[in-house]
């Protein structure tokens, strides 16, 4: 490309992101010009404890070219120790790294870092930053220090903050309303904690807790407004549970035949639930959230066994299913299936725990 | 890699110009240094050795610039020390990627113990009165030991000075001062007393504390070009004391004994992986250790024939870890620990000729640990181990066999306790002098032997498995060693060379079972280990005044992973296991003065079981010069030492994640009386 056009597509797209930031209260994960076709994946790798490795790999589908350490050579420095949670937001993706304690903001298209956020508390000490959701501009982020930080998505800074209960996990909003699964995860040899936090978006208060069940990890609503979440138990006499809170009720109900449900993600109102029962391969079970009823114990329809699913995304574009497949030591995979259960293609050893892809 | 090749062929060479002499063991009496004559003998049981043996003495330990035990061990071939970096980190050590459970450590004959790791930390041991560093690989040739030493694949044996007078004196001893770089200081002082003709004693204290905050440089990519900061290590204090006191008794003739004890306590901080962006993760945790034990052994000989001999031992290690930063609803993570061991052995030698001799040994191992978590199982384990031994020792062949019977017996005052065990561990080894004219040894060894579970294997909540099976492991070794004394200049030279074939079965891993958070150790794991070991000794007499020590180790090890062919990293090295790695020292003697090189080297490693570009760590080299100067005074010998470490200065890691401190600076001043 010659440099006057590149000089006028810079100009185009400029124009299109003071636009977007001007008429920015979309809800959900609206970008500034959603493709036709997904051309990229942005898949984020979690990395070991204490290993600096976690990493964000992309893979361009048309090339079939995957850059392993795609932020490393973007940005000359590795992402940091354990990342767990991306998000695109508009044209702007956040990564959650744990035990670095940071917020990395990176530039979708060019995945250059605009600004590395600090998560620390008074006194220098980390965070613990852990999962993320966005609405109006803001981005929330779940922090083990018991609270939910707010980050402003234009001067990509941090603007407020709420305590919740202990060790916050998933992160929902809806109509409003912000709703957190307090797992109490580091609780653990005291029972962990059982609640669901719902605070006001508007004030960023806390308005009351939920009683759900021992260790709530993963939170998604409908676009009912119905709110449904992962109860995972305490690996002993509480198992674990797939549950729902009717929109307009304060009382939790299980939804039945769910075995060991791990992270699930919702789209297009069918919810795709990791169940992880002991001593068997993983398994996908898709749940109908209109209908509320389980519509199959095993997405995947050709056979394919993934011992151990760190994590499920949907491409809303395609409605293509990723699963990241690992074994928590060295690198695993991602799988790629259509919408009827088929592997379309496999990305073996992308990074270690694999986990969150991003669409573009 | 080229350079360091090419520098040990050059010596090499250098060595080897020189006319044949027939074997002359007279060399000693020419130089008439007590040093020679000690090395000349102990580098002979080297050479006889059935399998591979390498003593490191005093002089020789004195010549390797090394603090801590950790730091000499480093020289030998076939070693992989697992070092967290800084005095305080932890050292572990495996030899021929056995890994650290299969490497017993001895204290004057009798094995230190952690039922509940597994693994001593050998950077707790300093060298200060250290006289000999032994390590075996597979087994020693002396039958007569208790029954336990012959459990492991690989033994460090640590000796002990033992009291020694010179001339009338009832007195003797030795008090050392040492400073250095980022806060080291380090006194110690060493007594020993005749208390009468045939009772001697010591005693000996020690004292370290060090800062550890050394500068390193965090690299945030592994290219020339990524970012770097300059850091600081936090939380890297050490703070430590011994008191040793031990009894030296000559009965009689024909009987002997010894009784020592030995206390240790140290203070330091867990400094933890430098995690990017957030080095104060782990700003807080810290660990205490109190570790006792009395230790005794009885020997006596009945007739030529017979000999007897009985040990005993009272071990206590307390452990005391906190982590005050955990954002748990305490605020903190502490664990207390105390494991107790109670220990005898009784052992019998019978030689009814003076080529072939007969050993039985019984050993009873009681071991209990204690922790402060809510329903812990608090276990015992009582082992008994029974081993028959023969040996066969002539001018040219010497052969050992052996058979040791363990049987455990476990429990626990809360829950199930783990599966008693019964092992049968068989080795065979010889060495076969073919040429009578030159001192060529063949050997080979085979040696079965096992590792049981440790009590986090078995009782970790949530992790531990009652029902594990003990860890396999079979070597098969075969080997050379050749020692001549050539010239009158070139008083001795002594080639190792080794190739070995080991095997690791049923290892003990920690695997998930569904889940991040549902992990079990389990019995999968499955090793296959091809090596070689090449050591190379030499020492020349340059000048009538100047002698030159010099040596070399090689290792290649190629260590690979062979539990599932659907595993990603089936067939992959192990993570941390150079395939090439070495080390070398010189050091020159001129009257009382000493100038030594040394050189630690390894190739490069991976720091996952994966071995893919994005888990490469770099080699490293770590260069280290001392000089040394004795001055003979009317009360004693005072020498004074300097010694400048890691001269490149490079933080080089050995754990990812885990710097070493650069350029270091170390100063002793010792009065021997």
């Amino acid at each position: 490309m010659n440099v006057n056009r590149q000089f006028y597509y810079l100009l185009i797209f400029g124009a299109l992101l003071l636009w977007n930031c001007a008429n920015n209260d979309n809800p959900g994960e609206e970008g500034g010009g959603t493709p036709d076709e997904t051309t990229t994946l942005l898949i984020l790798n979690e990395g070991s404890m204490g290993m600096n490795n976690a990493t964000l790999a992309r893979y361009n589908l048309q090339e079939d070219l995957i850059t392993k350490e795609y932020f490393l050579d973007v940005n000359k420095r590795g992402l940091g120790d354990v990342a767990n949670d991306m998000l695109l937001y508009g044209s702007k993706i956040y990564i959650a790294v744990n035990k670095s304690g940071t917020l990395e903001v990176v530039e979708a298209t060019t995945g250059k870092s605009l600004r590395q956020i600090r998560m620390e508390s008074t006194g220098g000490q980390n965070k613990e930053p852990r999962r993320l959701a966005a609405h109006g501009g803001k981005v929330y982020v779940t922090s083990f220090d018991d609270t939910v930080t707010r980050i402003d998505t234009v001067s990509l800074a941090i603007d407020g903050s709420v305590n919740v209960g202990m060790d916050p996990e998933g992160i929902a909003i809806k109509n409003n309303r912000i709703y957190v699964a307090n797992s109490g995860g580091l609780n653990w040899a005291n029972g962990y904690d059982n609640t669901l936090s719902v605070i006001n978006l508007t004030s960023l208060t806390e308005e009351k807790k939920i009683e759900v069940g021992t260790n709530p990890g993963t939170v998604q609503t409908d676009s009912q407004g119905d709110i449904y979440l992962t109860v995972t138990g305490n690996y002993g006499d509480e198992p674990g549970a797939f549950k729902v809170i009717h929109s307009g009720s304060s009382t939790v109900e299980i939804i039945t035949g769910i075995a060991s449900p791990q992270k699930f993600v919702i789209n297009d109102n069918k919810a795709y639930i990791i169940s992880g029962a002991y001593g068997v391969s993983n398994s996908l079970v898709v749940y109908d959230c209109l209908e509320e009823k389980i519509i199959s114990d095993s997405f995947i329809s050709d056979g394919t066994e993934i011992p151990i699913m760190n994590n499920v995304t949907v491409d809303p574009v395609s409605g293509d299913l990723f699963v990241a497949s690992t074994d928590y030591v060295h690198p695993g995979d991602l799988y790629c299936f259509d919408k009827n259960g088929k592997m379309k293609y496999r990305l073996t050893a992308v990074g270690i725990n694999p986990s969150v892809v991003v669409f573009q | 890699m080229r350079q360091f090749i090419q520098s040990v062929c050059l010596l090499a060479l250098i060595t080897s110009i020189a006319p044949p002499e027939a074997a002359a063991q007279s060399v000693s009496d020419t130089i008439g240094l007590p040093e020679v004559v000690i090395t000349e003998q102990l580098s002979d049981r080297e050479m006889r050795a059935t399998a591979p043996r390498h003593i490191l003495t005093g002089d020789e330990i004195g010549q390797l610039n090394a603090l801590q035990l950790s730091d000499a061990v480093k020289h030998l071939p076939g070693v992989t020390i697992r070092d967290y970096g800084g005095i305080g980190g932890l050292k572990t050590i495996s030899v021929r990627s056995l890994g650290a459970h299969h490497t017993a450590v001895s204290y004057n004959g009798i094995a230190l113990s952690d039922q509940q790791t597994g693994q001593i930390d050998i950077g707790r041991f300093s060298l200060d009165n250290v006289e000999q560093l032994t390590l075996h690989y597979g087994q020693d040739d002396r039958i007569f030991r208790p029954a336990r030493t012959f459990a492991a694949a690989s033994a460090l044996e640590i000796t002990t000075v033992a009291p020694h007078f010179t001339g009338e004196s009832r007195i003797s001893g030795k008090a050392t001062m040492r400073g250095g770089s980022f806060g080291l200081f380090n006194p110690s002082l060493l007594l020993n007393g005749m208390l009468s003709e045939k009772v001697s004693a010591t005693l000996s204290g020690e004292w370290m504390r060090s800062r550890g905050d050394y500068p390193y440089l965090l690299r945030y990519g592994p290219s020339g070009s990524d970012s770097t900061s300059s850091e600081r290590r936090i939380n890297g204090d050490v703070e430590n004391m011994r008191l040793e006191s031990s009894l030296h008794a000559r009965f009689t003739a024909h009987s002997r004994g010894d009784l020592r004890l030995y206390y240790y306590n140290a203070e330091r901080g867990l400094p933890g992986a430098t995690i990017y962006y957030n080095t104060l993760q782990d700003a807080g945790q810290r660990l205490w250790e109190k570790n006792f034990f009395l230790q005794g052994h009885l020997a006596h000989a009945f007739s030529r024939r017979w000999e007897l001999q009985a040990d005993g031992k009272y071990q206590r290690n307390h452990l005391h870890y906190l982590d005050p930063t955990y954002l748990g609803a305490e605020g903190k993570v502490e664990d207390l620990f105390t494991q107790y061991e109670r220990y005898g052995s009784l052992s019998a030698h019978y030689r009814p000729f003076p080529n072939l001799s007969f050993a039985a040994s019984s050993d009873l191992i009681s071991a209990t640990l204690h922790a402060n978590r809510q329903g812990f199982a608090t276990p015992t384990r009582l082992t008994s181990h029974s081993v028959i031994a023969t040996k066969w020792v002539s001018e040219r062949l010497l052969v050992t066999a052996s058979l040791l019977r363990t049987q455990t017996f476990e429990s626990a005052e809360h829950g199930v306790a783990g599966t008693n065990r019964l092992r049968l561990s068989p080795y065979l080894s010889a060495s076969y002098k073919p040429l009578h004219a030159h001192d060529l040894r063949l050997r080979a060894f085979y040696k079965k032997s096992f590792r049981l579970p440790t009590f986090n294997d078995l009782y970790y909540p949530q992790v531990g498995v009652r029902s594990l099976l003990p860890e396999d492991a079979e070597q098969f070794n075969i080997g050379l060693t050749l020692g001549r004394s050539p010239a009158t200049h070139l008083k001795q030279i002594t080639l190792t060379a080794d190739l070995y074939h080991n095997r690791v079965d049923n290892k003990i891993v920690a695997f998930p079972t569904g889940n991040l958070h549902q992990w079990s150790m389990v019995n999968v794991g499955k090793v296959i280990i091809n090596g070689a070991d090449l050591s190379l000794e030499s020492l020349m007499q340059l000048t009538g005044k100047i002698m030159l020590q010099t040596g070399g180790s090689y290792s290649w090890q190629d260590a690979t992973d062979r539990t599932d062919p659907r595993q990603v990293n089936y067939g992959h090295q192990l993570p941390y296991t150079p395939p090439h790695s070495g080390s070398a020292h010189a050091s020159l003697g001129f009257h009382q003065l000493q100038l030594a090189y040394t050189l630690i080297w390894s190739g490069t490693r991976y720091s996952n079981g994966y071995n893919d570009t994005a888990y490469r760590m770099e080699g490293y080299t770590d260069h280290s010069l001392s000089l040394q100067q004795s001055f003979s005074t009317r009360l004693g010998q005072l020498t004074l030492i300097g010694e400048a470490l890691n001269l490149a200065g490079r933080n080089y890691e050995i754990v990812r994640n885990y710097p070493m401190p650069g350029r270091s600076y170390r100063l002793t001043l010792s009065f021997h009386l």
